[in-house]
């Protein structure tokens, strides 16, 4: 009796050896998964593999499914404003007549569009925007033409109508930079290489300071008024 | 009659041979220019369209221009091409519409820089743009083969088993020879089985003590296997494409976001679709020949950005998309569980993290792998030590003049506001 109790015993530890053998991560691959419904999603995330999901490990209809779908045909993103220039010379030479510059100029804007630049262009454009950027100055990509300097013309329009739909051999950003961002590098460049800083509309400033002197001296009036009633 | 024929003929003669006159002049004189200074006023102006190959940039390839043109007309189209384009001249206008109907931009160079950059595409040397290198790239990619490893294995293993088992025959047949020498019948085991029990029960301590090693030991490793229960740490998959991070982001110094755009607006950081790579790829095509290392093995670049041309079904030849593109099947690493939400936007925007902070140095991997273990308790301790990035950021000042003294206290009391203390480590933060 007890002789059959260690030889199952015996078996039983053959067994859990060779398992935990076979089921040791691989050098660079995949731990192994206890339950896996709980870790991957079965709801349409990004870049799932559909695949992975529970029973669907090795059929083609699944695991040959693309999650990163193009949306329906005409969907327009929140805030989008339809481009109405056409990629052409002539709808570049259009939008560099027409098109101005919707983003009111500030400290702030410029801030940004620094960021921008540094993620961006400099690679190419270089951080002088002379076009000393690694990429170039490292020989695999072509001179670029266009050096930011004071004087060059170019308008604001061009400049978003470049960076929307690419010109010569530089591409299309529009699918990286969305369009505030887009006027925000305009701005940037402009200002930083180009010294072309726009009048800052002071106006509307001032507008917004006389409010502020006007609820001030309101409230200080007020104050004083429940004082005088306190006393 | 015959007088003005032949006076016409001897024009005709004069004209032709101060042509060709010319030409070799011309000729001779494009030698004795500066190829040099030819080079360096290419690359500054024209190389961003031009190749002084016969490779299509965004202009057409320079090779032998000088013949196929001339001089003059040369000199009009390199300085206003436009004009060149609108005086309805044929060579003209056939180049602009062949190429898109795109205009050269004019160019501000003197008659002496257009006889130097004539001089360099005629004779741009060995250091002159991309030399098109024809056949297989240098080293040759050797597969490494680690069945031979696991068959050789095998094979001992199996020689062991051979010999363990002759051993035990000869050792039987020994014994039997002894025993029959002595004049006894051998009545010991005879088969390796019975000769294993016998073994065992004559050491029954040793027995014991390996079993109880094996049992604590086994006992340890389960427990520790279980906390690397879906912990993917390591995890480093080669890709359908070769893409080499240390490459881009290290060498080249191209900023996450370039690619990863979606970091800052989105969950996901984004896998770039493959227009992104065309912005740098359409003119770096790899056929320099040049090759690069992956994962320890070398790869021709060429193949590599093929591969994106295949996907894209572009023509490299007549920078023309097809109408048949196919998805590339990358392989994603980092995976979150499902009952876990992380945003990218959150992190990289508002808390002002680098990239490197969760992946690791990825710009010195070719191979992207799992550098965090991505478990809850990594994320809290993150979330314990990391300040909140609240300068400039007048959600936080708002909040803090919102807070009552007496918690402002407690959580500034150590001068930095961790992200546990403005919520952080409630649960419903990321399980919802």
């Amino acid at each position: 009796m007890k002789r059959k109790y260690l030889n199952r015993l015996s078996k039983l530890a053959i067994v859990a050896a060779v398992i935990s053998i076979t089921s040791c991560q691989e050098e660079g691959g995949l731990a192994p998964e206890y339950m896996p419904d709980m870790y991957r999603s079965p709801a349409v995330e990004p870049y799932v593999d559909y695949g992975e999901l529970r029973g669907n490990y090795s059929d083609a209809k699944y695991t040959d499914k693309m999650t990163a779908r193009q949306s329906v045909e005409g969907t327009i993103p929140r805030g989008f404003q339809p481009y109405g220039y056409e990629n052409t010379p002539e709808g570049y030479q259009l939008a560099g007549q027409n098109l101005k510059n919707p983003m009111a100029y500030s400290e702030d804007v410029v801030k940004d569009g620094e960021e921008l630049y540094g993620m961006m262009c400099v690679h190419c454009h270089g951080k002088t925007g002379q076009g000393d950027g690694t990429l170039v100055e490292r020989g695999k990509f072509p001179p670029i033409p266009t050096k930011f300097a004071p004087g060059l013309v170019k308008t604001e329009g061009e400049m978003f109508h470049t960076i929307t739909y690419g010109k010569g051999l530089m591409g299309s950003h529009a699918s990286q930079l969305n369009q505030e961002e887009r006027w925000k590098l305009v701005h940037f460049i402009r200002a930083k290489f180009m010294e072309e800083v726009p009048a800052i509309d002071t106006t509307a400033a001032v507008a917004v300071v006389e409010e502020v002197v006007a609820e001030v001296v309101e409230a200080t009036e007020e104050v004083k008024e429940t004082e005088a009633h306190g006393h | 009659m015959n007088k003005i024929i032949n006076l016409t003929k001897a024009n005709t003669l004069i004209k032709v041979s101060l042509l060709c006159l010319s030409f070799l002049f011309f000729q001779f004189d494009s030698y004795s220019q500066d190829t040099e200074k030819g080079k360096k006023l290419f690359k500054a102006n024209c190389a961003a369209c031009h190749n002084v190959g016969t490779k299509v940039v965004v202009g057409p390839g320079l090779q032998g221009v000088g013949e196929k043109h001339d001089r003059e007309w040369l000199e009009k189209w390199i300085k206003n091409s436009g004009e060149l384009i609108a005086s309805g001249d044929a060579a003209a206008n056939e180049i602009f519409n062949e190429f898109k109907k795109s205009i050269m931009p004019p160019q501000a160079v003197s008659t002496e820089d257009i006889d130097n950059i004539l001089a360099y595409i005629a004779n741009p040397g060995d250091g002159g743009g991309e030399i098109i290198v024809d056949g297989p790239p240098t080293g040759e990619v050797v597969e490494e083969d680690n069945s031979v490893m696991m068959y050789l294995f095998g094979g001992a293993i199996v020689l062991l088993l051979i010999l363990i088992i002759t051993l035990n025959k000869t050792g039987v047949f020994v014994k039997e020879v002894i025993a029959k020498d002595a004049g006894e019948t051998y009545e010991g085991p005879t088969t390796l089985y019975g000769n294993l029990k016998k073994l065992m029960g004559d050491n029954k301590g040793i027995v014991a003590a390996i079993v109880i090693v094996l049992f604590f030991g086994g006992l340890l490793n389960l427990v520790d296997g279980a906390f690397q229960i879906g912990v993917h740490q390591g995890y480093k998959p080669e890709q359908p494409i070769k893409f080499s991070h240390k490459i881009h982001a290290g060498d080249d110094k191209i900023d996450c976001n370039y690619c990863h755009s979606s970091a800052r607006h989105s969950k996901t950081s984004g896998i770039p679709s493959l227009n992104v790579c065309m912005n740098c790829h359409k003119a770096i095509d790899g056929s320099d020949g040049k090759t690069f290392m992956y994962n320890g093995e070398q790869y021709s670049m060429t193949e590599e950005i093929q591969k994106i041309y295949d996907h894209l079904d572009y023509n490299p030849e007549t920078q023309e998309y097809g109408d048949n593109p196919t998805p590339v099947k990358w392989v994603k690493i980092h995976n979150l569980p499902d009952h876990v939400y992380f945003s990218h936007q959150q992190h990289v925007v508002a808390g002002k993290q680098k990239c490197q902070t969760c992946h690791g140095p990825v710009e010195e991997m070719d191979v992207v792998e799992q550098h965090a273990p991505l478990t809850m308790k990594w994320c809290i301790e993150c979330h314990k030590e990391t300040a909140v990035a609240t300068e400039g950021n007048g959600y936080y000042d708002e909040m803090h003049d919102r807070m009552t003294p007496e918690f402002k206290e407690k959580v500034l009391n150590d001068g930095v506001l961790t992200v546990d203390e403005i919520g952080g480590w409630e649960c419903a933060k990321c399980h919802y």
